[in-house]
């Protein structure tokens, strides 16, 4: 999920990546809004906010706005930094903004536990950190995708689904798998947003804040998952490396590079 | 390139403004703090035949609604700094409940004894008056706007 780059990336590494990231998002955004009454996975609101507090003179409201939407996108600035410096050590490079993100997360979710008092400024800055983290989830599944998976917002998503079904209503496009599959992807990233907050939603009357906690069980799955599958190959390599090798030499010829 | 370096030199400078702002800037929660009197309950969205062009209520009405509604008969609201905020009814009873400023300071949650909570939208806020909206959709449509202004202490009342 994590490990492939770009157009190297398989309609599997996307959907896979897709699916759980945008399931956690939606749990975010609906925990968010329910401790806090904003949205913290996208940022369109958040521009029609500020315009709205700047032209009722509320500079303190509208400062606060402009902080967080700066951090959305200091949290893409983030993964993307890591994405095109670290080329070598793909991976890792790949890995580390997640890492970030589970932090971000688990620092909320510890602090929600047992410090919050309700007050102003907590809420504001709680809001600031999951804002961040959203935007480091969507900087880098955008980033590592060629833009293909958006995870975190459903504004472009739903213009993209909209552009697929009407090209879908023609026999040629209906028969090109790139855009039968584009229709695939972001019908499951929207239906996985919508199960991650109907999710978040049903938990939160159980376990209350710890729902946090489970986002970051998703994200560390995404996490291990690459992982897992290095190790199997690593391990694959030290006991027959050539015919391995040559496997996967032949898989990588016969496999045709997709954006989605 | 130049638009770019223009563009991210604005951004540097405008996050520079806002956390002067942050800093400077009086927090939402102290504004709020002092006494507030109810003066006036109005409905917007209101379902009505088209003829009604005054959406302003009277007594009776609001006294009917607010019996069926979760929002509470009170006409003094006096807001404490520890969080804590009396509700003065008409009948003279009072009651104490807890209040937070949550989103960017623009929802006011007011929890009851027995954790019952009410969220009212924070519409205009000032030194001497606050309009609030609280939604609903129970028995009527619409939404709840209150408008408050601030009650001055007696002592500075006396004093002038």
């Amino acid at each position: 999920m994590l490990r492939k780059y770009s157009n190297y990336r398989t309609f599997k590494d996307n959907l896979q990546l897709g699916i759980l990231t945008s399931f956690s998002a939606g749990m975010v955004n609906v925990m968010s809004v329910i401790l806090f009454f904003a949205f913290t996975s996208n940022v369109t609101g958040h521009y029609a906010i500020l315009a709205q507090e700047i032209s009722k003179g509320n500079w303190f409201q509208a400062a606060i706005v402009f902080v967080w939407i700066s951090l959305f996108m200091a949290g893409s600035f983030t993964s993307n930094l890591f994405v095109i410096n670290g080329k070598n050590r793909r991976y890792l490079a790949h890995l580390i903004p997640m890492v970030f993100e589970v932090i971000c997360l688990l620092c909320v979710a510890l602090y929600l536990q047992y410090y919050y008092q309700d007050t102003l400024k907590e809420t504001e800055f709680l809001i600031a950190i999951l804002l961040y983290s959203m935007g480091l989830q969507n900087g880098l599944t955008a980033s590592i995708s060629n833009f293909a998976v958006k995870t975190t917002h459903l504004t472009g998503l739903t213009t993209d689904l909209g552009i697929t079904f009407s090209m879908l209503t023609k026999r040629e496009f209906r028969e090109d798998l790139e855009t039968v599959r584009k229709a695939k992807l972001l019908i499951s990233i929207l239906c996985s947003y919508l199960s991650g907050g109907i999710l978040a939603g049903l938990l939160y009357s159980i376990i209350q804040v710890k729902t946090f906690y489970i986002v970051c069980v998703v994200l560390t799955i995404v996490m291990l998952y690459d992982y897992y599958k290095l190790a199997i190959f690593k391990l694959a390599q030290r006991k027959q490396p050539y015919i391995k090798r040559d496997l996967l030499k032949r898989r990588r010829r016969e496999r045709k590079p997709s954006l989605y | 390139m130049t638009v770019v370096r223009l563009f991210l030199s604005v951004l540097f400078a405008l996050l520079l403004f806002s956390g002067f702002i942050i800093l400077n800037k009086e927090s939402p929660e102290k504004d709020l703090i002092g006494q507030w009197e109810e003066v006036s309950w109005e409905y917007e969205k209101v379902n009505h035949d088209g003829t009604l062009i005054d959406f302003q209520i009277n007594d009776g009405q609001q006294e009917e609604i607010r019996k069926n509604l979760l929002i509470h008969k009170s006409e003094i609201w006096s807001f404490f700094s520890d969080h804590t905020l009396d509700l003065k009814t008409i009948e003279g009873t009072s009651e104490k409940v807890v209040w937070n400023l949550k989103g960017r300071g623009h929802i006011l949650e007011l929890e009851h004894e027995g954790k019952r909570v009410e969220d009212y939208q924070i519409q205009y806020l000032s030194h001497d008056s606050m309009i609030i909206h609280f939604n609903f959709d129970l028995q009527v449509r619409g939404i709840v706007k209150m408008t408050f202004k601030r009650k001055m202490k007696e002592e500075y009342a006396q004093k002038i």
